[in-house]
């Protein structure tokens, strides 16, 4: 049977893998960047140059109308409502709580914005928004013994302090790069969201950026935001640059990343806008 | 990680960003943490450092997480290695379980999918 690596444009490799995996990998939209093809790792040819391999990148082609693919992801979000939670995620009764968690993770990943494919229809991403919620609601709720079904089974000890039971979008991490070796980053602004726009004293709304606590990203790191505003429909596409990395070494500087977001004049002024009906009186962001 | 002794762990990404997020993230259990940045490396790691697990991107320059997997298991048959890629397929899976890897974790992962792992792998040892 022959073995391919495949290279992408950003000379990541994959290899050595049957025809299968490059089959399911294309079908699923994860190998649209291939560049060359080798049979033995070494020599590299172009991906035309295997027409097994040329036909299927890339290869989904989106069957069906996005319409009727939303509508199906809502008739399933319904018919799971009638189910356990055990039922939902695929566990025996009488499974433990790590066992259930593992069992949401691997169901609720199809769903997650950063695994839709890239320009996915709206509808579609709407769909996946809410299947999405409702598992994370759910897993909250079995985790915090809210089901009436809680798990049973002995749960491990915690292996250190056991982060909060978030399991929204935003609580998964290791963003995907995008091709062009950017980070794709989607941020709702809201009240429990403003201040990462106004507590940081140098990456702020007045400058033009924000600043993610606790997390070192470094320095130079490009993005590409879209910053969503809750109660407005408006949807802000832009880049950003890592300019502040802090590792938290230095007690003057709060541990976490800078990002300066490329704004237009008329973007700035109303994320600022936006920013300061969202602040509350007498918080003032740090200009 | 208070009631475990301490344990090394080799983090294998070409990204630094998902370096530094597994870094934060696995900081606070104690674990003495080593990293690399490609297949080459991670190997040359184990072979000095010995870390009692290795988290292993698939993707990467020159050597491919595959390539690095197989080459660890090589040198140590009974080494403990979780994928944790972007890429996610069945097919794949199989290929890496086959190529001796305790588990997969698809990006982006929740922190506590890769704690869970982690505990359950360290929790077989000896």
């Amino acid at each position: 049977m022959t073995r391919y690596w495949v290279r992408n444009e950003d000379g990541t490799v994959l290899g050595p893998v049957g025809l299968m995996v490059i089959k399911d990998l294309a079908a699923a939209g994860q190998l649209s960047s291939i560049k060359e093809v080798s049979v033995d790792g070494q020599k590299w040819k172009p991906l035309g140059a295997f027409p097994e391999l040329n036909a299927l990148v890339p290869a989904a082609s989106g069957a069906g109308t996005a319409a009727g693919e939303a509508e199906q992801i809502r008739a399933e979000i319904k018919a799971l409502r009638l189910k356990s939670p055990h039922e939902i995620f695929g566990v025996p009764r009488g499974a433990g709580l790590n066992e259930v968690r593992a069992a949401f993770f691997e169901k609720v990943k199809r769903y997650h914005p950063q695994r839709l494919p890239r320009g996915a229809p709206r509808e579609i991403q709407e769909a996946c928004g809410e299947m999405f919620k409702f598992l994370s609601d759910l897993m909250l709720a079995v985790q915090t013994g809210r089901t009436g079904s809680a798990p049973g089974g002995r749960t491990p000890a915690p292996l250190a302090h056991t982060p909060p039971p978030m399991f929204g979008a935003e609580a998964f991490v290791g963003l995907l790069r995008g091709a062009n070796g950017t980070y794709q980053v989607n941020l709702a602004l809201g009240p429990k969201t403003v201040e990462l726009f106004t507590r940081h004293k140098l990456v702020n709304v007045q400058t033009g950026g924000f600043f993610i606590p606790d997390r070192v990203i470094p320095l130079g790191t490009a993005m590409d935001i879209t910053l969503t505003f809750q109660g407005d429909p408006r949807v802000l596409s832009t880049r950003g640059k890592v300019v502040v990395e802090s590792a938290g070494q230095d007690p003057r500087q709060p541990k976490g990343s800078g990002v300066q977001l490329n704004l237009s004049p008329a973007e700035r002024t109303f994320l600022q806008t936006f920013v300061s009906a969202l602040t509350p009186k007498g918080e003032k962001s740090q200009g | 990680m208070a009631n475990m002794p301490a344990r090394r762990l080799l983090i294998v990404d070409d990204d630094a960003l998902v370096r530094s997020l597994l870094r934060d993230l696995l900081s606070p259990t104690g674990c003495e943490l080593l990293e690399a940045a490609n297949g080459a490396d991670a190997l040359e790691r184990y072979r000095l450092h010995r870390p009692h697990m290795v988290l292993l991107d698939l993707m990467m320059p020159q050597q491919s997480g595959l390539e690095a997997l197989e080459a660890i298991r090589a040198l140590d048959a009974n080494a403990r290695v979780l994928v944790i890629s972007s890429l996610d397929a069945e097919s794949l899976r199989k290929s890496a379980a086959a190529a001796g890897a305790i588990g997969y974790v698809v990006k982006p992962f929740h922190p506590m999918e890769v704690l869970d792992a982690v505990q359950r792998a360290l929790a077989a040892l000896p």
